[in-house]
């Protein structure tokens, strides 16, 4: 796979505090790779960085290989859709997705071509001789991807595109974004803080935190086997609690926590013999009723259920086990919750050594 | 909206009645159709037929004109271009800046004015249009530069990152974006620095020469013979020109200050 945007080491300050740590991080041609994070993570830092807009302090920038670190904005094959837009209020749509072909010196007849195309592209032929203030937000953000997208950049840079969106066109702008990548088969960098947005769209997601990059990975990847609790914590629903490493053998190890039974995981890797780890679930994983299943499930605790609230196409289930904990299951409602269950009741909660995970811990739960 | 104080609303009717009473007694008299300035004898528009054959007002009304474009697009070109410098710069010496800009206008006119004057005579500039000129940009300018600053601070700074990011160098962003945008502003600036150069009267007394009479010096001359109706028809007129010019100043900066904001939010 051919590497489209390279970081190196890449660190940046603003004053005295680290806005990006040392972050390196390979991005491949032709696909949707986001940077997930909180706000203050550093991720719309690292995309003005590939911009132009900054500079970085130390580390090197490659796009295609080449060297941009001293590049300016207006010298990189990289555009930029901004967060609120930044739609020039003085020019009309056309003139607005024209910019860019203008500032190139393309000839008048290219540019209305290639504009008439990208606003049919985006769906907004009707609205060329219109002003931005004239537009609703879905339009502007639209005027915005196709004010970036009509200069056929190596590589869009998308600033929390979604997040001036109502609920209800979020939903439709994704299905558009998505076709508009597939379309155009560019490489598209989505700064986002919204787990779902990521997770829907990202051929490939690294989550960033304090400024640096926790993980890489596919969404599945990134879902299912969280390398560090940061990253388990920051994405989607789950249940943790500490315990050591009592056992190991083969592919299998054993953890240990005061009050509950020996818990069975898949061995990691790095995992070594009594060493402090954070165990991880999520809670779709998790199967709970009043009695252990058989043939039996690899964990088994009991616990006491202390409530249940119901969600639409789902229910959560809250249990408190023995050692004061509380873990929430989530139980599909296409599978009607046992009628015998209700709140105060003694059950069980149980699930496969492989559908655990183990992480280095920090924290105590 | 809950409603004024009785007697707040009387006592600001009557400070604007204060203010206007003069200048609409004047004008009334311009219409008055009698050679003596205070006695009503009738509606009459002979003052102003007088007015526009005299060859001197029309001489002095195009000194004032030319006098007031020029030193307003001087104003304007080195304005836009200071304001510009000064926004992008954070240095130590910025609010000396500041102050040192804005202090011509608080300094008592006269002041200047005599100021000019010798400064003109030690450098040996004849007096004229070129030195009336210099002079009033000695307002015009510190007008200019406050009232682009405080539109340039309007200017959302993304709107230069998305060009920049677009492929436009420092010059095309000046030219495609920074000054369409400040467009109002300096139609707004334009239109009130014309007006205040048309009405001076102090700094040009000071610096004016032979043959470069302005309408205000016109009217200060006249009135040494006596105030006649045709000096209230003059002074009518450039009450009129004046309200137009800052009336207009101030609508322009409205209506486009509202798209721009508009399109912020």
């Amino acid at each position: 796979m051919e590497i489209c945007v390279k970081l190196d080491r890449v660190s940046k300050h603003h004053g005295a505090t680290v806005a990006v740590d040392q972050v390196s991080l390979e991005v491949r041609r032709g696909e949707f790779f986001s940077l997930l994070g909180p706000s203050g993570s550093g991720k719309t830092t690292l995309l003005r960085l590939i911009a132009g807009l900054d500079y970085p302090d130390k580390g090197q920038i490659y796009i295609q290989q080449t060297l941009v670190n001293a590049l300016p904005p207006d010298k990189r094959p990289v555009n930029l859709v901004f967060q609120h837009y930044a739609l020039f209020p003085h020019l009309t749509v056309f003139d607005n997705v024209a910019f860019g072909l203008k500032m190139r010196g393309e000839s008048r007849g290219k540019i209305q071509s290639a504009v008439g195309n990208m606003l049919e592209m985006v769906r907004l032929q009707g609205k060329a001789q219109r002003f931005p203030n004239e537009l609703s937000g879905g339009e502007q953000q639209r005027v915005a991807l196709a004010r970036a997208l009509v200069n056929e950049p190596v590589v869009v840079l998308l600033d929390e595109p979604m997040a001036a969106l109502d609920q209800e066109l979020r939903q439709n702008m994704h299905e558009e974004l998505k076709r508009l990548q597939q379309e155009l088969q560019a490489t598209f960098i989505c700064v986002t803080h919204q787990q779902d947005e990521a997770l829907m769209l990202s051929d490939r997601l690294a989550v960033m935190s304090g400024g640096s990059v926790l993980q890489v990975g596919t969404p599945q990847e990134i879902y299912r086997s969280p390398q560090s609790f940061a990253v388990a914590k920051f994405i989607g629903l789950s249940n943790f609690a500490t315990g050591t490493v009592v056992r190991m053998e083969n592919e299998i190890c054993w953890v240990h926590r005061e009050g509950l039974p020996p818990l069975k995981f898949l061995r990691p890797v790095s995992a070594r013999a009594s060493e402090l780890v954070t165990i991880m679930i999520r809670p779709e994983r998790l199967v709970l009723d009043a009695e252990p299943i058989r043939p039996a499930y690899d964990n088994v605790i009991p616990g006491t259920l202390e409530k249940i609230v119901f969600n639409g196409g789902e229910t959560l289930c809250y249990v408190r086990l023995p050692t004061d904990l509380t873990w929430v299951i989530r139980v599909s409602n296409t599978t009607a919750l046992p009628s015998s269950l209700c709140a105060g009741q003694r059950v069980h909660v149980q699930w496969q050594a492989a559908d655990g995970g183990i992480l280095p811990t920090h924290v105590s739960l | 909206m809950s409603r004024l104080p009785r007697v707040l609303i009387w006592s600001s009717a009557a400070v604007v009645l204060f203010l206007y009473i003069p200048i609409l007694v004047l004008i009334v008299l311009s219409f008055n159709d009698s050679h003596m300035g205070a006695v009503w004898k009738g509606f009459s528009l002979r003052w102003y037929d007088k007015l526009i054959h005299n060859p001197a007002f029309f001489e002095a009304m195009l000194n004032s004109v030319l006098i007031a474009a020029v030193s307003t697009g001087m104003s304007l070109i080195f304005g836009v271009g200071a304001a510009i410098g000064l926004e992008g710069n954070r240095g130590r010496l910025l609010p000396f800046i500041n102050m040192g800009l804005v202090l011509p206008l608080v300094i008592p006119e006269i002041l200047l004015g005599v100021a000019l004057l010798m400064m003109f005579v030690l450098l040996q500039i004849p007096l004229g249009f070129v030195t009336i000129i210099l002079g009033h940009s000695v307002f015009s300018l510190p007008l200019t530069i406050v009232m682009i600053r405080a539109r340039l601070r309007k200017l959302d700074p993304t709107w230069e990152d998305a060009a920049r990011d677009l492929g436009a160098n420092s010059w095309d962003v000046l030219r495609h974006i920074t000054l369409p945008l400040l467009k109002p502003a300096m139609v707004g600036a334009a239109l009130l620095t014309f007006t205040v150069s048309l009405d001076d009267f102090v700094i040009t007394f000071f610096v004016a020469g032979p043959g470069s009479t302005t309408l205000p010096l016109k009217v200060f001359s006249m009135i040494k013979t006596g105030v006649t109706p045709e000096i209230n028809a003059l002074s009518a007129l450039l009450v009129l020109v004046s309200i137009l010019g800052v009336g207009g100043s101030w609508f322009y900066q409205q209506r486009s200050g509202r798209v721009v904001t508009q399109s912020l939010s």
